[in-house]
């Protein structure tokens, strides 16, 4: 008998072994000062660097988990509520389905009061960055108004100038867009195009609707977005975009090769899009104002409600937002425009891009963030706009005869999609 | 002397026991709580909201749940059928005794299924894509076309590209296990057939192939069963969107979408239960055929 006690005692512990072994790493370290952080993007660990610099005393570990699958990771660990980090950096895709999880801390709320620090933020950011009752839930460090990059060689040999402000006037509305764009395919064979994509109209007109896509369960196409069908139409007609995959390789290959005169991109774009694909084009670019103001992207940091270490939690997101000091590193050393308009507009007098032939651009874009009108957003965002931009590319493409077809194909899917919203007009 | 006899026993249990641990705990659990999931309407917050069977309700009059499996089944069979049939015939041919060199032919066609699915649907991605694809820019060199074809665009291009994508990389794999049923089969039936005076082809159909059939059964089942699975081609060729107009959405992807980016996990679930029973009654069609044939063949 004594033997069978063991051997069942051996197999109950095996398996009790096996079940708790995932938990057993939790429990270590309550009483330490240790700060949990997850992101999806290498900019954090410059941040972890200088605030452990600053607060020695504070343990920091950051977990870097690539964006491919970072959000479901996030999301799974909130629903299991087991080893969910006290701060997760969450991208402006993913935000507004994020921020409405009950799980993350309100942080209008005191000892928080980060109206203190979004007070200083531009106004399309302090929008994004509160939940439908107007709590702010979460803080973005980063400032994302958009531009209009353009090559310099471009628009002097088919413009006749590579004067910001007189490019600006050049394109300040769609119909010069396009104007300029039959111009320039027709002088250059086809080779050079006015805009890399359709999403170069996207990404505006996106930043521009007033109704989000759903109002009170029902499905809202916003005049901006059918404006969009007809523009996007309109430019792939008259050879005005050069049909390139937003991201893929030829889009890319083309800011090297000097075959788009103008690109639609948010301030990061300098850095992490122009800088990095098209190092050799260094000076021969500018930014301009185009039709619209709109932004893209952008990053913010969110706590985890039930955390213990809600101070230490809030101690780096205050810093990783408002510290003057490292703010202003930051935006020289990297290029990184601030979501603190206070500060950008202090640098806004010094800082030139050698990229950008000498511009000003913090001016640039400090001038242009106070225009960012504020789009308006549902959790359903990322799912429904996927939807369109397939249907809207269908469309382009000729997949979908007319433009009735292509709306009528877009509202059977998300209804089919998302059951509970009402999508018959 | 008796009891301690009995109790030897228990140690069979013990050896055992791993096996069934790990399978009640990731195979067993997972299935029945699935099913409980399928019952109910749940975003993974909170607890999940037992609705009855409306999920499979709604799976029963889902469009996009038959086109995935449409999209799915054409896939499956275009690269099947090929797959199946020309590793036979390389399978037979490397079997020749009069063949040098068979090891390496036979690691050559095996080669393709070493290279992971994801990596795979990534690199046709990119040489079919429309503006920058290799394929395109050789067919403008070459003079056939003069601008490049939006390949990605065309539905049944795409669904045909997976299929060769699928056919590539499992006709080694198919082949390795006829050849592994070739050598189960006694070396004498073929002597014997060869001194009776039968051509090659003879043999083949009279001998070789009948013998054959069990290994067939099981490449045909193993294969229903991958085929209804068909998932990391068509996710990493078309950056996971199943585009065009899903045309590429394979119903395993739809699954995936379903629960793991919309966060509907129980109408999720529901899908799974949905392609079970479709995976179950194709495999009895399957068997049931295969196994009428071998009855007629021997009759």
């Amino acid at each position: 008998m004594r033997k069978r006690a063991q051997l069942s005692l051996i197999t109950l512990l095996i398996g009790l072994a096996m079940l708790l072994s995932g938990c057993s790493l939790s429990a270590h370290g309550e009483d330490q000062k240790v700060l949990n952080i997850w992101t999806f993007t290498d900019e954090a660990k410059d941040a972890v660097k200088a605030f452990k610099k600053a607060n020695p005393d504070i343990k920091v570990n950051l977990l870097f988990i690539t964006n491919d699958n970072y959000v479901q990771k996030l999301i799974s660990v909130l629903q299991a509520g087991k080893k969910v980090p006290d701060v997760f950096f969450v991208e402006n895709t993913y935000w507004p389905q994020i921020k409405q999880i009950p799980l993350l801390q309100n942080l209008s709320k005191s000892p928080f009061n980060a109206s203190e620090i979004t007070d200083q933020q531009f106004q399309y950011i302090q929008d994004i960055e509160k939940d439908e009752d107007g709590n702010i839930r979460g803080l973005g460090y980063q400032g994302t108004p958009g531009a209009f990059y353009y090559r310099r060689d471009l628009t002097k040999k088919y413009l006749g100038t590579d004067d910001p402000d007189k490019v600006s006037e050049m394109i300040s509305s769609w119909d010069k867009i396009m104007e300029i764009g039959e111009k320039v395919a027709k002088e250059s064979n086809g080779k050079v195009h006015a805009l890399s994509s359709y999403s170069d109209i996207d990404i505006v007109q996106a930043a521009n609707i007033k109704q989000p896509w759903v109002v009170d369960g029902k499905l809202v196409i916003d005049q901006a977005r059918m404006e969009e069908i007809d523009l996007t139409k309109e430019a792939r007609e008259k050879n005005v975009e050069a049909k390139y995959e937003s991201w893929g390789s030829a889009w890319t290959a083309s800011m090297q090769q000097g075959t788009v005169m103008f690109y639609a991109e948010p301030t990061w774009g300098l850095p992490y899009i122009f800088e990095s694909n098209a190092p050799k084009t260094s000076g021969k670019w500018g930014l301009a104002n185009g039709p619209k103001a709109f932004s893209g992207g952008g990053t913010f940091m969110a706590m985890y409600s039930k955390s213990k270490h809600k101070d230490l939690a809030w101690k780096f997101m205050k810093f990783y937002t408002s510290d003057p000091t490292f703010s202003k590193d930051l935006a020289k050393t990297q290029q990184y425009f601030l979501s603190n308009k206070k500060i950008d507009s202090e640098l806004a007098p010094e800082l030139t891009s050698d990229f950008l032939a000498g511009q000003k651009y913090f001016d640039f874009f400090e001038k242009a963030g106070e225009e960012v009108p504020s789009a308006p957003q549902t959790k359903y965002d990322n799912d429904i706009n996927s939807i369109w931009t397939n249907k809207l590319n269908e469309y382009l493409n000729g997949g979908f005869k007319t433009k009735a077809q292509m709306l009528k194909s877009f509202k059977t899917e998300v209804g089919h999609d998302f059951p509970e919203i009402d999508v018959n007009d | 002397m008796f009891s301690k006899g009995l109790k030897k026993e228990h140690y069979g249990y013990l050896f055992i026991a791993p096996f069934f641990i790990i399978f009640i705990v990731f195979g067993l659990y997972p299935i029945v709580y699935s099913f409980y999931l399928s019952l109910s309407s749940w975003d993974g917050f909170g607890s999940p909201e037992i609705i009855g069977f409306a999920n499979y309700k709604r799976l029963i009059g889902d469009y996009m749940f038959y086109k995935a499996l449409f999209n799915t089944l054409f896939i499956w069979v275009i690269s099947v059928i090929p797959q199946l049939t020309v590793s036979l015939i390389l399978a037979v041919i490397l079997h020749e005794k009069f063949i040098k060199g068979k090891s390496l032919f036979r690691a050559i066609f095996f080669f393709p299924n070493i290279v992971t699915a994801a990596s795979l649907g990534l690199l046709v991605g990119l040489i079919f894509s429309w503006q920058s694809g290799s394929f395109n820019e050789l067919l403008i060199n070459l003079g056939i076309i003069s601008d490049p074809v939006n390949w990605p665009d065309k539905p049944y291009f795409m669904r045909l590209l997976i299929s060769s994508i699928l056919f590539w990389q499992y006709f080694g794999y198919s082949m390795i296990i006829y050849i592994a049923g070739l050598q189960g089969i006694s070396r004498d039936l073929l002597e014997a057939a060869e001194i009776d005076g039968a051509s090659k082809v003879q043999v083949f159909f009279k001998i070789t192939l009948p013998l054959l059939k069990p290994i067939m059964i099981f490449q045909v089942i193993t294969s229903i069963i991958g085929g209804m699975q068909i998932f990391d081609q068509p996710y990493t060729l078309t950056n996971g969107s199943g585009n065009p107009d899903n045309a590429t959405l394979t119903s395993v992807m739809y699954l995936y979408k379903t629960a793991f980016t919309r966060y509907q996990y129980g109408y999720g679930s529901a899908i799974a239960f949905g392609l079970f029973i479709i995976i179950v009654i194709f495999s009895i069609i399957s068997f049931v055929v295969m196994n009428r044939k071998t009855k007629g063949a021997q009759g």
